[in-house]
């Protein structure tokens, strides 16, 4: 597996230098996440503590929804950018000749995803908590656990159906059309956990939707390692 | 080492290969020489594993390429590099992949004349510069049997005359497509024309 | 024997076939107008005999007939492309693909009709066509994801790799299904539980039990029919294929010795 991380590292450092994939992904996410906060009435969401926020009900649930929408939206971006990276030039077929393990390959793929999105977290979350109101204490330990379950899933699948679409006509609008509904009790889950924080009930009452979001790593993650040779091999 | 037999591939209802035979003893250099569009590629890559033949066998050592893809070299029309990596990033990943280390790498490049490049961004240098990097990148791992596509084109007369030293090792299996006649001549063992995807003279 | 022969013979067992299933498809709509107890809903928890909801008689209650069935054949169609999807990358076989291939059409095809039924009871029983139900937001979900799988199969640039990745996609479509199931359940539910498989045993009174199975069998001979009407027009696309790539094999017509006076 020591290949997995060159491979990911590979694509690091490339996007380190060339910020093609990172930048437009983390501005994408802000324009959707203030479009959405658009749709609030003033002041909604803006209680000091986290509770059901009275006058404006919902819309801290909504909240958690339109945070995973815009994660989901942003994140695909990065997802097609960094598969096309071995689509153009066929690196891909490169890597195909080195004695690497597709599983490998995809692992790395993946790994490189799973840090665009961290990125792309890094710099929403932030702002998110700051355009709610919510203390950021309160929320981080808890959304950051969330994160990470759901990072794993999405990676993945996007590294999938990234890769899946690199070998079709219209690819940018196919990888949407396949990769969301596959990926909704995904980020339903985490959307239903974020908005539980956001209302004050935590996690506890919720948990059974980590069970439901790890079953989802688990199934893309061992689908995708086994069959991504499928894919990208001829 | 090498056998092919009845090696037909199509790509939809077009045919780039028909039935084509060949066997390439172990260390022998066959040149395949052939107009554009005559299959050259189809075959290298089908030797390469990286086509599938739509009917008929390759085999590399009584296997499937894929299977014996690491002693395997190949160089074809795409660099197979990374452009915002520098030339040695580029080979020290791909010597890593290969399992071997980063002085194979740098002898690599030292061969191909590119030593004085090696910090240089891949997407800095000119094409006969990046088929140069390539082709250390394809021999880095001194491979028992290297495939390569035109390697002539895009060299001035320096590097293609360098060029033989650097494909042709003792014991190694080489197989050049070309349609450049008069320098394939200068190294083959032996000669294959291709023609519509067909061996016309061998 | 020649391949046409082979052809016909496996036509003429699908005209029994499809002749049977429209007896079939009669005598169920017949058993469903005529034999069946009317106001008699499906609702557990209303006694045997009641209108549902109010004091009309409940005939849209009848749909479920249709519905239940047409769900059925939808979810084993999903199956059949698991399974195809499976072996043709095991094998590498076409007409695995072919059956994945097909068994994914039929399989789109109930799913809407599935919808559309489903839509055309709530209507009256519930109010509104559409609500995000559980079930129907799993079916919906189900459309959507095989919608995506012929829309790619579709777009593929090589048909041989996309029937490859297609299989990818048809594999984890699947294995999807359970977890979207219970996103949709732990998100909410509204949909009438199923009561013909229950572990205390059937509730419905026989004439509607036995009318349902009936209908469960004739829609499992619809599926059966329509795949092997599906696969064999894939087969003859293959080896239309086949046949185009032979010609282009043989050399040129000798135009210029007609042309030669």
């Amino acid at each position: 597996m020591r290949k997995m991380f060159l491979l990911a590292a590979k694509d690091l450092r490339s996007e380190a230098r060339a910020k093609e994939i990172a930048p437009p992904m983390v501005l994408f996410g802000l324009i959707l996440v203030f479009l959405f906060t658009l749709n609030f009435p003033p002041g909604a969401g803006q209680a000091p503590v986290p509770g059901p926020v009275v006058g404006a009900v919902g819309s801290r649930e909504l909240a958690g929804a339109f945070l995973w929408v815009s994660l989901l939206f942003a994140g695909i971006l990065g997802f097609g950018r960094n598969a096309s990276t071995e689509r153009e030039g066929n690196r891909i077929e490169g890597l195909l000749l080195a004695p690497v393990d597709p599983a490998a390959l995809f692992a790395g793929k993946a790994l490189a995803n799973f840090c665009y999105l961290w990125t792309l977290e890094a710099v929403l979350l932030p702002v998110f908590v700051l355009f709610f109101g919510v203390p950021a204490g309160l929320l981080l330990p808890g959304i950051l656990l969330v994160a990470l379950v759901a990072n794993v899933g999405l990676a993945a699948a996007g590294t999938l159906f990234g890769a899946a679409s690199q070998y079709v006509r219209a690819r940018e609008l196919v990888m949407p059309l396949l990769l969301f509904p596959v990926i909704i009790p995904l980020v339903l889950g985490a959307e239903r956990l974020t908005s539980s924080l956001l209302t004050g009930g935590g996690l506890g009452s919720q948990s059974r939707w980590f069970i439901l979001m790890g079953a989802f790593d688990l199934a893309i993650v061992a689908i995708g390692a086994v069959a991504f040779e499928f894919i990208v091999n001829e | 080492m090498i056998e092919i037999r009845r090696l037909t591939r199509r790509f939809g209802s077009a045919r780039a290969l028909s039935g084509i035979d060949l066997d390439i003893p172990t260390g022998e250099t066959v040149v395949i020489f052939g107009h554009n569009g005559s299959g050259k590629t189809t075959l290298i890559k089908l030797i390469a594993g990286l086509l599938r033949p739509t009917s008929g066998v390759v085999l590399v050592d009584g296997k499937p390429p894929r299977e014996t893809r690491g002693r395997l070299g190949f160089l074809g029309h795409d660099l197979y590099l990374y452009p915002h990596l520098s030339v040695s990033e580029n080979l020290v990943l791909f010597a890593r992949l290969y399992d071997v280390g980063a002085a194979e790498a740098a002898e690599a490049l030292e061969a191909v004349g590119m030593s004085h490049k090696k910090d240089a961004l891949v997407h800095t240098l000119s094409q006969g510069e990046g088929q140069r990097v390539a082709l250390a990148r394809a021999v880095l791992h001194d491979p028992d049997l290297l495939l390569v596509d035109e390697p002539f084109s895009g060299l001035d007369e320096t590097s293609a005359a360098a060029l033989p030293a650097v494909l042709k090792r003792e014991g190694r299996t080489l197989v050049v497509a070309t349609h450049d006649t008069e320098r394939g001549k200068a190294i083959a063992d032996r000669i294959v024309v291709l023609e519509n995807g067909r061996i016309s003279a061998a | 024997m020649s391949p046409l022969t082979t052809a016909r013979r496996s036509g003429t067992g699908t005209m029994v076939l499809i002749a049977l299933v429209a007896v079939g498809m009669v005598v169920g709509i017949a058993a469903i107008f005529f034999w069946v107890p009317t106001a008699n809903c499906l609702v557990p928890g209303v006694a045997d005999g009641q209108p549902c909801f109010d004091a009309r008689p409940d005939y849209i209650q009848h749909i479920f007939y249709m519905h239940v069935p047409i769900a059925y054949v939808a979810y084993l169609a999903f199956g059949v492309v698991l399974v195809g999807s499976l072996a043709y990358l095991k094998t590498g076989r076409r007409r695995w693909d072919i059956l994945a291939h097909a068994s994914a059409e039929i399989g789109v095809l109930f799913t809407g009709l599935c919808l559309l039924t489903g839509m055309l009871w709530g209507r009256p029983r519930w109010g509104t066509f559409w609500t995000w139900d559980e079930t129907l937001t799993l079916t919906f979900v189900l459309f959507l994801i095989y919608v995506g799988y012929l829309l790619f199969r579709g777009l593929a640039a090589d048909p041989t790799r996309g029937a490859r990745i297609a299989a990818v996609i048809g594999i984890f479509g699947f294995v999807d299904v359970p977890l979207v199931h219970f996103s949709m359940v732990w998100w909410r539910t509204l949909h009438p539980a199923e009561v013909v498989i229950n572990p205390a045993g059937p509730q419905l009174p026989a004439s509607e039990l036995i009318t349902m199975l009936f209908l469960l069998v004739v829609y499992t001979g619809l599926y059966v029919a329509l795949m092997l009407l599906r696969t064999r027009l894939g087969r003859a696309e293959e080896a239309l294929a086949e046949a185009e790539a032979a010609l282009e094999e043989r050399p040129p017509p000798r135009a210029h010795v007609a042309a030669t006076p």
